[in-house]
């Protein structure tokens, strides 16, 4: 017999003759998780795309007109537009510079801004302090959602939207008392304090003021509501309501008589102080889409909604009131000095409450007692 | 009663602003308008050189030495070249009192800001005329 050399070389000749097997083998495996991979993707693309071609109307919705591009520039404008109102009521001029009529200084503004170094405190909590801002700007600009702007033209309506609205908003000030505490700094916890402050003395008579039109209307929805007031605006039954509603949705923002949790000079700028570049930003922003929310919804309550001129589409009639809503809250907003937060308390407690409630209960007599005008409500 | 009287203040006050936003801003856009001074400003000079004798009285009545007087640039019959230098200048206005002959004054305009110290000396071409480029914004030209 041979020796053990030729044994070994013809086991190897047998491994020589199956290796093309082998890498055959192997290539097929590749290939089989590669094609795995692409029919999932298929399948799923396709899915996906049904979804898309399915609710095309409602995705233009969301994206483009009644939803984030057109809140987005809405609040591009409302910016450039509250900055050039200031500017008139202290008989300056407001941005000019850039662009025509300086239309274009809040790009400049935000790329100033975020192209700024962000600086976190060591005492904050890192991941908060990053996750916030983003998270303030996203509560706000939510119930946007649910603004009517047309019988048409909403994202969403619920039957308790109003409810809904109202619970996103009362978390802004939990927001910011959290942006407050995490930010490891005496000014923005005692702004964060603040803001909480205000919210205890407005909600009840902001919820209490929109009361009176989801009465009248019969419903806790906010398309329902405008709805309602296709034949009587509710502003004309309920004028004092109306003032409450303005006057807490200013104390819940936070704006100027009631800027105490952002008070420039005392803290130096509340429970914002310690958020830098593009965080700032946002929590700027989030303060005019807040501002733009509560300027629809009193719209919405108060003025009729998309109801107006007839000839007008509905869309238009809504965004005319909204201007002017906007410039009565700049301007009421800015016409005054700060109050203390104790005055601010006993303000709201003492006069806007009782205020709010009254103007329920004539409107409830009114309904009973006016022959002729719970008819007129209901639309005949 | 106090109620009702803060909120009548309340909406005085609102109809104010309310007037307030459509009045005319009171900014001027100032570098490119001019801002009214008052007549008598001590501001940069203008030499009228038709009136001037070369007594050279504006460079001895000069506390500060920013006026010098080249006698041998005549334009007319018996006038002189003065170079004011704004850097040294106070402003005192004691040259202009010194001129019997009508020949120094102080203008209205005080913004001579410039990017090179040697632009503040101003030479006869600058000391006598008040013409200066328009500044432009916007496709308007101002001054």
């Amino acid at each position: 017999m041979t020796g053990g050399a030729v044994l070994q070389f013809e086991w190897f000749v047998d491994w020589l003759r199956g290796l093309p097997q082998w890498v055959f083998n192997i290539i097929e495996v590749i290939r089989g998780i590669i094609y795995g991979i692409y029919d999932w993707l298929w399948v799923v693309i396709n899915l996906l795309w049904t979804l898309v071609i399915d609710n095309i109307f409602f995705l233009f919705k969301a994206v483009i007109f009644p939803g984030l591009i057109f809140v987005v520039m809405g609040l591009i404008f409302f910016v450039w537009f509250t900055r050039k109102l200031w500017g008139r009521i202290q008989m300056r001029r407001g941005p000019m510079h850039m662009g025509k009529y300086g239309g274009v200084q809040l790009f400049a503004d935000a790329i100033k801004l975020i192209s700024k170094e962000i600086i976190i405190p060591d005492k904050a909590h890192r991941w908060a302090y990053r996750f916030l801002p983003s998270l303030l700007l996203v509560v706000v600009l939510v119930p946007f959602a649910f603004i009517p702007w047309d019988t048409v033209w909403f994202i969403a309506d619920l039957s308790v939207s109003l409810v809904l609205v109202f619970a996103f908003l009362a978390a802004v000030p939990v927001i910011a008392l959290l942006a407050g505490w995490i930010s490891g700094s005496k000014y923005s916890l005692i702004g964060g304090f603040r803001a909480a402050n205000n919210q205890f003395a407005a909600e009840i008579p902001m919820i209490m003021s929109s009361v009176g039109p989801a009465m009248l209307a019969g419903s806790l929805s906010i398309m329902g509501i405008a709805l309602a007031q296709s034949s009587v605006w509710f502003i004309f039954l309920l004028p004092i309501n109306f003032a409450t509603f303005l006057t807490a949705s200013i104390i819940s923002v936070g704006v100027f008589p009631f800027d105490a949790p952002v008070a420039d000079s005392e803290i130096i700028f509340g429970w914002r102080t310690e958020f830098s570049g593009v965080y700032f930003t946002l929590t700027y922003f989030a303060e005019f889409a807040e501002q733009m929310l509560y300027s629809a919804l009193m719209v919405t309550f108060f003025f009729g909604g998309f109801y107006g001129v007839p000839w007008l589409p509905g869309a238009v009639n809504f965004i005319i009131k909204f201007l002017i809503m906007l410039f009565v809250f700049v301007t009421v907003s800015s016409s005054f000095h700060r109050l203390r937060q104790d005055q601010i308390v006993r303000y709201c407690w003492k006069y806007l409450l009782p205020l709010s409630m009254l103007n329920v209960i004539i409107a409830m007599l009114a309904i009973v007692y006016v022959p002729g005008l719970a008819l007129l409500l209901v639309g005949g | 009663m106090g109620f009702l009287r803060n909120l009548g203040e309340v909406f005085t006050i609102l109809k104010h602003i309310f007037r307030q936003i459509f009045k005319r801003p009171f900014t001027s856009l100032y570098p490119f308008e001019d801002r009214p001074y008052p007549e008598r400003t001590r501001g940069r000079h203008i030499h009228v050189r038709q009136n001037c004798t070369a007594c050279a009285q504006c460079v001895r009545a000069c506390p500060v030495l920013a006026i010098r007087i080249d006698k041998a640039d005549k334009m007319y019959e018996k006038d002189a070249a003065l170079y004011f230098d704004y850097t040294r200048c106070i402003f005192c206005g004691l040259c202009v009192d010194a001129c019997r002959f009508d020949a120094l004054y102080h203008t209205p305009i005080v913004d001579m800001a410039e990017g090179e110290r040697e632009d503040l000396i101003y030479g006869p071409e600058k000391i006598t005329t008040l013409d200066r480029e328009p500044l432009e914004w916007r496709g308007r030209r101002f001054r």
